[in-house]
């Protein structure tokens, strides 16, 4: 009687053990690029990995916070599209400048 | 009852493709008429604007006469508009006069910028100075008022968003649509604030977004006015 | 009536609703723009860039991220809730993550007060009319993110929360997820990358 019940089933069950996972992933990753950075600051393929840790947090988020692993594959596959064409144009315009 | 119904509804099909026609003309007297497309350097000197300003006076004063004329014409594509967001939020009429307004609010500064040009070019022999002072005005007209069609946008928006029947007006993809456009119009309020850079009237983000999106805005809801026009010619009763 | 079990595992659903991923996509998209332009230009002047991004107010933008990635796992939460049914918990974990919300907007004001009061402003240079533009220009999604959780709230508060509740909290949560999601990628492009 309760679609929402519905969506419980199709996203697999535990879910509240699943979104902490992924929080605690979230957080350290972000702490982990954090140190990271502040030791990177003439190398740029340390910055280049975090820039690529920022997208895979964000990738994350879109897939387990925002429900798209149960999403139709289109629309899935274009945020996957997104994240990774915005990855690559970014990490590509950053290996743009000269090394400092 | 639809035999005395259909010739209103050919009119305001009409008018919606007369916005696209506008639209175009508006075009063309920016580009290749005006070469304004994309928007004089903010940062060019006082010389350097009155030298355009006197080698392309008629190509600027022509293309201006075409911006104002074609703006005029926009205006019934809006009403055309505003009726469907009038049957959206029947009986209310708020969003519709709220579409209706803002659309006036967004155009009264493109025809002041025609002016400005227009009236830069008039008299070649003005002195460096004036002239670009009448075109920082005319930029500034042209590109700086962008929160009327935010607002505009939002009026689109939330009519269609709240249009609860089992077929709506418009889809309501096209709400969401309308609420992106006009989150991207805002950041054209901010080009007073800089002689150059992506938030300058030329800049990238504050010309070529705002530019994508209103271009974005046109076209999806044409096609959504021209797709409710047509069920609404066909239906068998009103 | 509701189909259960094995067969809805197989069936897929849009978190929200379909047009509301063309606002969540477009923004995503819109960033990114606005990310590339930034890039472009860091190019360009590779020195200042990093120079004024050490006056950034780096612990700032740690504590925001580890505040809004918190403010999701909240929503998140509140959405699972929902599902089961337990009503209090929704309502509490939908303050929790309006309170976060709340301190972000605070914070923001205290990271940019004192880059003011360090005569550091709009025009400074080209890497600070960035900071304050993309961090001002997200500080709005997170204003109205802020609306669309209370609206949550208060719609999760009726004794019978209508038809439509799942759609509702599913696109809201999607919305304040994206607002946080923005920002991750906000802090990296801004605050860490060198």
């Amino acid at each position: 009687m309760n679609p929402m019940m519905r969506c419980a089933e199709a996203l697999g069950f535990r879910p509240r053990l699943r979104v902490t996972v992924v929080w605690m992933l979230l957080i350290l990753a972000t702490l982990l690029s954090w140190d990271s950075a502040r030791h990177s600051a003439t190398h740029r393929l340390l910055a280049s990995a975090v820039l690529v840790i920022a997208f895979v947090k964000a990738r994350l988020i879109g897939v387990e916070f925002m429900e798209l692993r149960v999403a139709p594959i289109a629309l899935r596959a274009a945020f996957e599209l997104w994240a990774i064409g915005a990855c690559a144009v970014l990490l590509a315009l950053y290996w743009l400048h000269p090394a400092l | 009852m639809s035999g005395e119904s259909r010739p209103h509804y050919a009119a305001e099909l009409v008018c919606a493709w007369m916005g696209l026609a506008a639209m175009g003309v508006i075009f063309v007297g920016i580009w290749p008429l005006m070469h304004f497309f994309p928007p004089l350097d903010p940062a060019l000197t006082a010389r350097e604007v009155a030298a355009i300003y006197r080698s392309n006076a008629t190509g600027i004063i022509v293309g201006g006469m075409c911006m104002l004329g074609a703006s005029s014409m926009l205006m019934p594509f809006y009403c055309a508009l505003a009726l469907q967001v009038a049957r959206m939020e029947a009986p209310s009429k708020l969003w519709t006069y709220s579409l209706l307004t803002t659309s006036v609010m967004g155009f009264v500064p493109l025809i002041i910028a025609e002016m400005l040009f227009s009236t830069a070019a008039y008299r070649p022999d003005r002195s460096d100075e004036i002239i670009r002072v009448l075109n920082d005005f005319g930029f500034i007209m042209f590109v700086g008022p962008s929160l009327p069609g935010t607002v505009q946008m939002l009026s689109v928006a939330i009519p269609v968003l709240a249009d609860r029947r089992a077929q709506p007006v418009f889809p309501r993809w096209v709400g969401y649509l309308n609420v992106w456009t006009a989150i991207l119009a805002t950041p054209g309020c901010l080009v007073t604030l800089f002689l150059h850079g992506p938030f300058a009237w030329n800049g990238a983000i504050s010309f070529w977004v705002a530019f994508i999106a209103f271009g974005i805005w046109m076209m999806v809801n044409f096609w959504a006015m021209r797709g409710a026009l047509l069920r609404q010619i066909s239906a068998p009763s009103d | 009536m509701d189909a259960a079990g094995p067969a809805a595992r197989t069936r897929t659903h849009v978190p929200g609703e379909p047009g509301l991923w063309v606002l969540i996509l477009g923004d995503l998209l819109a960033f990114s723009a606005f990310f590339g332009v930034f890039m472009y230009h860091r190019a360009q002047r590779p020195a200042l860039y990093a120079a004024s991004q050490t006056m950034l107010g780096a612990a700032f933008g740690l504590f925001n991220t580890l505040l809004l990635l918190t403010s999701s796992w909240f929503v998140a939460l509140a959405v699972a809730a929902a599902r089961s049914g337990t009503r209090p918990r929704v309502l509490r974990l939908l303050l929790a993550a309006i309170g976060c919300g709340a301190a972000f907007v605070a914070s923001k004001a205290l990271e940019w007060g004192s880059r003011i009061a360090q005569g550091i402003t709009l025009n400074t240079d080209e890497f600070f009319t960035f900071y304050y533009m993309l961090t001002g220009f997200h500080l709005v999604h997170v204003l109205i993110g802020i609306a669309v959780l209370g609206y949550l709230f208060n719609r999760s508060r009726r004794p019978e929360p209508g038809p439509g509740y799942a759609a509702v909290m599913e696109g809201g949560a999607a919305f304040w997820h994206l607002v946080d999601l923005l920002w991750v990628l906000l802090f990296a492009v801004l605050y860490l990358v060198k």
